[in-house]
């Protein structure tokens, strides 16, 4: 017989003692092998728990890091089933994981936004190429979120396109928040030049005020230094006749020159003031301006007509100035004129229901209106009407300070009315 | 040949008086007065709208620049844009230093400025006699 004998002759006989033996030696043998194996499968056995056991742990760690992740991560297969997502999306889609399984974005969208997503997704998988893009996504419920969304293409174990893996950021507020502060920043943007300009235009105004202030001042100055030589050549020449109008134009330019500089503090000063706004009677005030003025004039003056009830919001003793400028005005430019009439009021038929201040007297050429209420602009010659020159830009000043605009209407020997708005309470 | 003259061109009337005064001890004679801008030009240019003829054809016109209705910057470009008066010269009256001023009558063609009030150092420095 063929055998794999371990010891003695395979071709003679075997004897009872050599058989004995061998079943001895089998027996050991067996239980060496059996020894073998034990070992073995406990190797085996520990190997299996330092690396099969392993993948479980990984698994499950991989788990909690992809749902601690507030992004959206989803899993489609290759005909766009729904085979995974973490909590994120959970949440985000209010449906758990397990009845999300097996759905396509046709169970959660419009025919024509799931179209566009299902397109995205197979052009990723032919191309085998991730997609990044911002999207608009509208839900069955309504709800509208701006969505930014990686793609990736994943291979299943045979090293094919399985489908896509898609990670979504709901960008909707960060996208609200930074269009809302892109307009708040080309608000202030236009609010800056806005107050660029003005303040460039209030630099060229301050400027040119400055000019006009040092003309003012200096022509005075300069006539009085004039006069003096004349008045040292008159002493020289024993010419005592020319001496005394020289003397008397000296007292009418010093009074001038008072005038200018007191008009100047009183234009300072209303800058300056706080604005103590009341109730005020501007009816009752108008008729104590005029008394006070054609008390001070001495003369007869025009008709005057004051309608009642005209109230207001504003400083008192501001609108007092205000007044006593251009009633004053009024009851100048009409000085001597027959039938002359200076009327105050409200004009309730116009946009603002402006007070006005209305006289029939000499009016002005209104190509001259915008020069107007500008410091030292005069539309008569200097002797012809008095004034400090100053008396329509304090009114603008004050105007101003209430918030309110004031402009006027004439014409040439029509007289000229004075419109003002203030803003209310 | 007659004595062209002076136009003063001033609305107030202590400069006028000084101007004047002396004009007329330095010997001019002949000098007309404009008080406000619109008026001057009427002098030289005469009314279109009444029909009005000029009145003046002065050698220098002495101008104030801060003058009601017209004020002398439009006066100067008048002057400057007629045919009659475009060569005419004229000196500029002026109180304050305002840059702009003079940089505007300069781009107008008039280099010669005068401090108010008027007085015979003036005419002496201009050669007006």
């Amino acid at each position: 017989m063929a055998g794999t004998g371990i010891v003695g002759d395979v071709d003679g006989e075997m004897t009872p003692e050599e058989a004995r033996r061998l079943i001895v030696e089998l027996r050991t043998r067996g239980d060496e092998l059996d020894l073998e194996n034990a070992a073995l499968r406990r190797e085996l056995a520990g190997e299996r728990s330092s690396s099969g056991g392993g993948v479980s742990s990984n698994e499950r760690m991989l788990r909690c890091i992809i749902d601690a992740v507030s992004d959206l991560i989803y899993v489609k297969d290759r005909h766009g089933v729904y085979r995974a997502c973490n909590k994120s999306s959970e949440k985000f889609v209010g449906m758990p994981e397990a009845e999300q399984f097996g759905k396509t974005d046709y169970d959660f969208f419009g025919r024509e936004m799931a179209e566009s997503i299902r397109e995205v997704d197979r052009q990723i998988m032919e191309s085998g190429m991730e997609c990044r893009a911002e999207e608009w996504v509208t839900y069955p419920d309504g709800t509208q979120v701006l969505l930014d969304t990686v793609k990736v293409p994943y291979c299943g174990p045979d090293g094919e396109i399985a489908g896509v893996v898609g990670i979504s950021r709901d960008v909707t507020q960060q996208k609200r928040l930074s269009a809302q502060l892109a307009e708040l920043n080309t608000e202030l943007e236009r609010r800056v030049q806005l107050r660029t300009l003005e303040l460039e235009r209030l630099n060229r105004d301050l400027e040119s005020f400055c000019y006009s202030i040092s003309h003012e001042l200096r022509a005075p100055i300069a006539r009085l230094d004039a006069f003096s030589r004349v008045i040292a050549e008159c002493a020289a020449e024993g010419d005592f006749v020319e001496m005394v109008p020289v003397v008397a134009r000296i007292g009418v330019s010093s009074r001038r020159l008072r005038m200018v500089v007191d008009a100047l503090l009183q234009m300072h000063r209303l800058s300056r003031a706080d604005l103590n706004r009341e109730d005020v009677d501007l009816s009752g005030m108008a008729q104590q301006v005029v008394d006070e003025l054609m008390e001070e004039s001495g003369t007869d003056g025009p008709t005057v007509s004051i309608a009642p009830g005209v109230t207001v919001w504003g400083d008192c003793g501001m609108l007092r100035v205000c007044l006593r400028n251009l009633l004053g005005n009024a009851i100048k430019y009409t000085s001597g004129a027959p039938g002359a009439v200076v009327e105050f009021g409200r004009d309730d038929r116009r946009e603002g229901r402006p007070c006005f201040v209305r006289d029939n007297g000499s009016g002005f050429d209104m190509t001259h209106a915008d020069k107007l209420f500008e410091p030292f602009c005069r539309l008569h010659p200097e002797g012809e009407f008095e004034g400090d020159g100053l008396g329509l830009a304090t009114v603008k000043r004050i105007i101003e300070r209430h918030d309110g605009l004031v402009w006027a209407e004439a014409a040439c020997g029509k007289g000229a009315t004075f419109y003002f708005t203030l803003a209310g309470r | 040949m007659d004595d062209p003259g002076i136009l003063l061109v001033e609305d107030n009337g202590d400069d006028e008086w000084l101007a004047l005064r002396v004009l007329k001890k330095a010997g001019v004679s002949q000098v007309t007065v404009a008080r406000d801008g619109a008026a001057a030009v009427r002098m030289l240019h005469g009314d279109e709208r009444s029909g009005a003829a000029a009145t003046c054809c002065p050698g220098v016109v002495l101008l104030d620049l801060r003058l009601p209705r017209l004020d002398g910057i439009e006066v100067l470009k008048r002057i400057r844009g007629d045919e009659r008066t475009k060569g005419t010269r004229v000196v500029v009256l002026t109180s304050s230093e305002d840059p702009h001023d003079k940089a505007q009558c300069r781009e107008l063609g008039v280099t010669e400025f005068c401090s108010k009030p008027f007085t015979t150092q003036c005419i002496a420095e201009l050669g007006l006699v």
